[in-house]
């Protein structure tokens, strides 16, 4: 057995699973781990400051930083580290820090298109001192994104951005935020992506409250807010092509980190309901779902651990996800009953089901995923 | 809503019921408890007998053989008949009768109603209908079949296809391409064409159970009176569609009848299973239930629209959509009872491919494989696909913009 | 097995199960070496033919011959690879009489002349019998083209031979388990074949000046119906290399599902053409009734996966990284 080590690093470990293994090992027996195991928030903000304590300690072992590379503050290992660690927090019941995700979604895209940022502020991002949000949505611009107007002009060894972004998730506790502006013409090749800091006199943050109380996204308005020249992600109006890479992250990597939450929730319902027939093709339906997306973002992981480039494909896992989700939650919520409607201590349990209502929507919803499976995937013809 | 039929009605009732006590057999089980061919048979002596009673095509005009009745009394009919577990006509009657009879009360001209609709109700003549063609599907005012006027004759060469029961026809109605340079829905003319007739050959389609339900028919320089037209030329597509009007309201009352029984005979199903205490079942036989009961109440408002304003509203389409999709769940339910016996293939076969199966029929595998099979997942396609009407829905009740691409 | 070699194996068994051909499947795999194919790599060389075997609707029994290894290997007993498996019939279950005679009522696709007959007649009992002593009887299927025969007899207990106990319902569960992964096989290729084609066919079918196939109506039934293909595919696929029950359950659970909504979704898009005899896609949706109802239809299963998950509280986690 792998005895506690001080830092791990990928070389120890013939499998992901061996590491998942030993992670297991450290959290169960580590003292700090303990306030985290079966944590269940209060609010979003409470569990957002609560939590960078646990992104701290996983930093500071050294395990959240296998993974990835040593230019982003990592320990080296290929993305299946990453995977394995969401896998294994869900097992012990504990909460993936929100800023997790987002770093699963912005730092691959730094690393190839930002490389000279990385060393500067990735391993802070890593860490959890800092959290970023992602800007892309706008009020005119959700499903076609590409017709988006926040404007970014030239000024001096920089840029100015003017205009206003919506959904923002977590914008409003974030430091910088990554953020596709039009540098250029019409359509997607005058997009540029940048890296901007939040907290700078031209920008305006309002958190916006979702539909289960919680204060999930933002609108953020920007009048003038500096850029300078070295935070541009990639080059000028390539900002629609690294959006594109990005999405591979978006749909792929993230459809494992959520299985892991539903296998989770699955497990928590069992425990806590009254075995009843009644249900009984509910629950096997949703588990079904959700071990089909788990082998099929399975694989995508692996593709990405090998560095293959994934194609229009990785939609088929972001449709799986919303199938999965949706039966995920009707189930649990059918399965405990009134107990579910009304049990004080399952509040965060209903705020999850409500959220789950969204997984049709974010990341692209589920129609724009349908038309690429249908034409991309399918070779259906497009009109 | 108003669900009171008017002393009329209810007198006309009575009327029925007395038909109906004196001329079925004291053990009537309904259609479907006849083996064999015996339902076929059956079916067509008692359409004469209703002919001869004068119950068939009760709301046409005396003149024409009809008996001069309004639509509420035809409603009464339908649905005594439906209570009664015993068919109005032939399943051929349905385009005979319901479809070109109709057409022909309303557009036809004099000579035309008297010739054509005497030989309709005594069985003399079976018409079919010819709308779709290979390329004019859900797209029918596409039509290709052309009909070129040669002196006092129409000459037709194209092809028709998916005529349900064509190889019974005595004679075809027809959509036929009779301009070509005006828009599509403006250049169609709605004809008339016996069978036999020389250069047009019917040609049977098997079915994906195995029988001979439609048919190609195939027209080479087919010659026909220059009176053989249904309303004005080119103004054919008007003619076809003022149809769909007519059969809805009868419809909207016996359909919750006929799924009503069928209904029963899945809880049967069930109970012969020993699922009857099967939750999961359960729950789908009650959702199944509410959902009959939905297309009750549906009904009760298409019929008072179509009985007060003669027209139909945004319910048509919801109706169509809403007993076809229910009706692929209910069939599937019946597959899932059945079980492995779903795999072999036991015991009598449906008499119709659409809609149910006939009041009476046992509960075995034939009837439930072919049902499911073929009537159920076939009513989501015939009669304007579930995809069709929804864009209707969308487009011509909720306003909804429309899809940019089918504007053509 | 690498690539080239598996594309070779698809190619000659394309050929195999589409020629026309009476002589049985068995000995034409013979011919192509099939048996060592088979011990080199056997879970290539199986998901390869039966998936294929659901690409092509062949009719051949592969299936039955695979339930006899499997259930002769689980009872280290190398004579029962000849024997026929009888499954559930319509018609009632089979039963052990008070004085030990067996009453046999059981579904098989081949009929077994005079190889051993196993039938099980509960949760641990098995019967094995020779073909000879029992009535075989063709039956009318829904697939028309798969043959099935019933299998009736009561034989006198001095010709049965009874496996009891831990022993008979651990192999049959492997059977069972062995089975159903090579079914989801089955279903994911016809699956496949279903979308692929009706994807195509819209995109040749012209209404309103278009390709169906523009329509989002048809293009979103069409990729939701992949979606879960993809799915099942890959549960399909680690069933395969982990060979354990769980997996085969929940494989063959998502296999029938996917099947039976491709086909849904598929006639949809045909229009009055799939209803047709003419047309291939009747085969594809008639087979995939008969395949969801043997060793458990998607539905039973989904509810044995959720009555499994409420009583042992576990929710399992299917593969690992
Ligand atoms: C929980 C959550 C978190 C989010 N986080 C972020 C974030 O961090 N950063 C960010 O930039 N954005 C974020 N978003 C925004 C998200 O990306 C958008 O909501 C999404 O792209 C859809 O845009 P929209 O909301 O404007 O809807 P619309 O684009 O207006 O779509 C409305 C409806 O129309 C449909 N539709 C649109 N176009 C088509 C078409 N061509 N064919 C068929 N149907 C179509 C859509 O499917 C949808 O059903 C988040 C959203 C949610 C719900
Ligand atoms: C059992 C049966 C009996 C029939 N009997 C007769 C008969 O007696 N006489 C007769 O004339 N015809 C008959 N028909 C034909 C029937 O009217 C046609 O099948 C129907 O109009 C659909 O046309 P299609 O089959 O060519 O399908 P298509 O029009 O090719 O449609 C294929 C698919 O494309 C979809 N589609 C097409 N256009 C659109 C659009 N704009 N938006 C979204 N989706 C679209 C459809 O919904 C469908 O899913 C019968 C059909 C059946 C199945």
């Amino acid at each position: 057995m792998t005895s506690p080590v001080a830092t791990p690093t990928a070389d120890m470990f013939d499998s992901p699973s061996a590491y998942a293994a030993a992670l297991q090992q450290f959290l169960s027996t580590d003292e700090r781990a303990k306030p985290y195991i079966g944590y269940r928030p209060h609010s979003l903000e409470d569990s957002a400051s609560h939590l960078t304590g646990l992104q701290a300690l996983l930093f500071d072992s050294g395990w959240s930083r296998l993974g990835w590379p040593h230019s982003a503050g990592g320990l080296g290992g290929d993305p299946r580290f990453r995977a394995a660690m969401f896998q294994t927090l869900w097992n012990m019941d504990m909460p993936i820090p929100e800023p997790f995700t987002t770093l699963e979604i912005l730092v691959p895209v730094l690393l190839v298109f930002a490389p000279h940022l990385s060393d500067a502020l990735l391993p802070g991002l890593l860490r959890g001192d800092d959290t970023w949000a992602q800007a892309f949505s706008e009020p005119d611009a959700g499903s076609d994104l590409a017709s988006l107007r926040t404007k970014m002009e030239p000024d001096g060894e920089g840029f100015r951005l003017t205009g206003q972004k919506v959904w923002s998730t977590f914008g409003h506790l974030s430091k910088r935020s990554v953020l596709l502006a039009r540098s250029g013409g019409p359509g997607h090749k005058g997009l540029t992506m940048v890296l901007v800091d939040l907290d700078q006199p031209g920008i305006e943050v309002r958190p916006i409250r979702a539909e289960d109380g919680e204060n999930h996204f933002s609108e953020i308005f920007l009048d003038n807010a500096w850029v300078p020249a070295d935070r541009v992600i990639g080059t000028l109006g390539q900002g629609w092509a690294i959006a594109m890479y990005m999405l591979q992250w978006e749909r792929g990597a993230w459809g494992w980190l959520q299985q892991g939450r539903f296998h989770q929730r699955l497990q928590q319902a069992v425990e806590l309901g009254t075995p009843n027939p009644d249900f009984a093709q509910q629950l096997g339906h949703a588990y079904a779902l959700s071990a089909a997306l788990r082998l099929t973002t399975k694989q995508t992981v692996e593709r990405l651990a090998r560095e293959e480039q994934l194609g229009p494909e990785v939609s088929v896992d972001k449709l799986l996800l919303i199938d999965a989700e949706l039966a995920t939650w009707d189930a649990i919520r059918a399965y405990l009953g009134p107990r579910f409607e009304a049990d004080d201590s399952l509040q965060w349990l209903r705020h999850e089901y409500l959220f789950s209502r969204a997984a049709p929507i974010y990341g692209g919803s589920q129609e724009i995923q349908r038309t690429l499976v249908a034409q991309r995937v399918l070779g259906m013809p497009r009109d | 809503m108003d669900l009171r039929y008017s002393p009329e009605a209810e007198a006309y009732r009575t009327k029925v019921r007395e038909f109906l006590a004196a001329n079925l057999p004291a053990d009537w089980q309904g259609l479907g408890a006849l083996a064999g061919d015996g339902a076929e048979e059956w079916a067509n002596n008692w359409r004469d007998v209703m002919a001869a009673n004068g119950f068939l095509g009760i709301t046409w005009p005396k003149e024409y053989g009809g008996q001069g009745l309004t639509k509420l009394e035809q409603v009464v009919l339908g649905e005594e008949l439906a209570k009664h577990r015993v068919p109005q006509y032939r399943a051929v009657d349905t385009t005979n009768i319901k479809m070109l009879g109709n057409t022909l009360v309303k557009w036809g001209t004099e000579e035309q109603k008297r010739k054509y609709l005497p030989r309709i109700l005594s069985g003399e003549d079976t018409w079919v209908q010819g709308y779709s063609e290979p390329e004019a599907g859900s797209d029918l005012a596409s039509v290709h079949l052309k009909a070129e006027l040669d002196g006092d004759e129409w000459v037709l060469n194209g092809q028709k296809i998916w005529t349900s029961r064509g190889m019974e026809g005595t004679a075809i109605f027809l959509l036929a391409r009779t301009d070509n340079t005006v828009a599509k829905h403006r250049g169609i003319t709605f004809l008339l064409c016996p069978i036999p007739t020389p250069g047009l050959e019917v040609r049977p389609i098997r079915t994906l159970t195995g029988v001979e339900e439609f048919c190609e028919v195939f027209l080479t320089d087919v010659r026909i009176p220059v009176a053989n037209v249904v309303g004005p030329v080119n103004e054919g597509w008007k003619v076809a569609n003022s149809l769909l009007g007519l059969e809805r309201g009868e419809e909207a009352a016996t359909n919750p009848i006929y799924f009503k029984a069928e209904l029963d005979r899945v809880i049967q199903l069930a109970r012969d299973k020993g699922r009857i205490d099967d939750p999961i079942i359960r729950d789908r036989l009650a959702w199944c239930h509410m959902k009959v009961e939905m297309m009750r109440f549906l009904g009760y408002r298409i019929l008072t629209q179509v009985l007060r304003d003669g027209a139909l509203g945004p319910e048509a389409s919801i109706s169509k959509l809403f007993w076809s999709e229910y009706h692929q769940v209910i069939t599937d339910l019946a597959m899932e009872l059945l079980g492995p016996e779903a795999m072999v293939r036991e015991g009598r076969r449906p008499y119709k491919h659409y809609r149910t199966d006939e009041p009476g029929a046992a509960n075995n595998s034939n009837s439930w494989i072919d049902v499911f099979l073929m009537n159920a997942r076939s009513g989501t396609v015939y009669a304007g696909t579930s995809q069709i009407q929804r864009n209707i829905l969308a487009e011509n009740i909720l306003g909804l913009p429309k899809e940019p691409q089918t504007n053509s | 097995m690498d690539n080239d070699t598996l594309d070779m194996l698809r190619t000659s068994l394309r050929h195999v199960l589409t020629e026309a051909n009476t002589v049985p499947l068995a000995e034409r795999l013979a011919e192509l070496g099939w048996d060592d194919v088979v011990a080199d790599d056997p879970v290539t060389a199986l998901h390869t033919l039966f998936t294929l075997k659901g690409d092509t609707v062949s009719s051949a029994d592969a299936i039955g011959p695979r339930l006899a290894a499997a259930l002769a290997d689980a009872l280290g007993d190398p004579q029962l690879t000849t024997a026929t498996i009888g499954l559930d019939s319509p018609f009632g279950p089979s039963a052990l009489a008070a004085d030990g005679s067996l009453i046999v009522d059981a579904v098989v696709f081949t009929p077994p002349a005079t190889n051993p007959v196993v039938v099980l007649v509960d949760a641990v009992h098995l019967g094995v019998v020779s073909g000879n002593t029992l009535t075989c009887t063709a039956l009318t299927t829904t697939d028309g083209n798969l043959a099935q025969y019933r299998l009736t007899g009561n034989v006198p207990a001095a010709q049965v031979q009874c496996i009891e106990g831990a022993t008979a319902s651990i192999a049959w569960n492997a059977m069972v388990t062995h089975g159903r992964w090579l079914i989801a096989c089955e279903l994911v290729g016809i699956a496949q074949h279903v979308i692929a084609s009706a994807a195509q066919y819209t995109g040749e079918r012209i209404q309103y000046g278009k390709p169906i196939g523009t329509f989002q109506a048809l293009q979103h039934r069409i990729a939701s119906a992949h979606v879960l293909v993809v799915g099942a595919a890959r549960l399909t696929e680690f069933a395969g290399t982990s060979g354990d029950a769980w997996s085969a359950l929940v494989a063959k659970t998502v296999a029938g599902q996917a099947a039976e909504n491709a086909c849904t979704q598929a006639q949809q898009c045909y229009g009055a053409i799939g209803f047709t005899w003419e047309h291939e896609f009747h085969h594809y949706l008639r087979r995939t009734y008969v395949l969801d109802r043997l060793l458990g239809d998607w539905r039973s299963l989904e509810r044995q996966i959720g009555n499994e998950l409420m009583t042992s509280r576990q929710v399992p986690k299917i593969g690992m990284l």
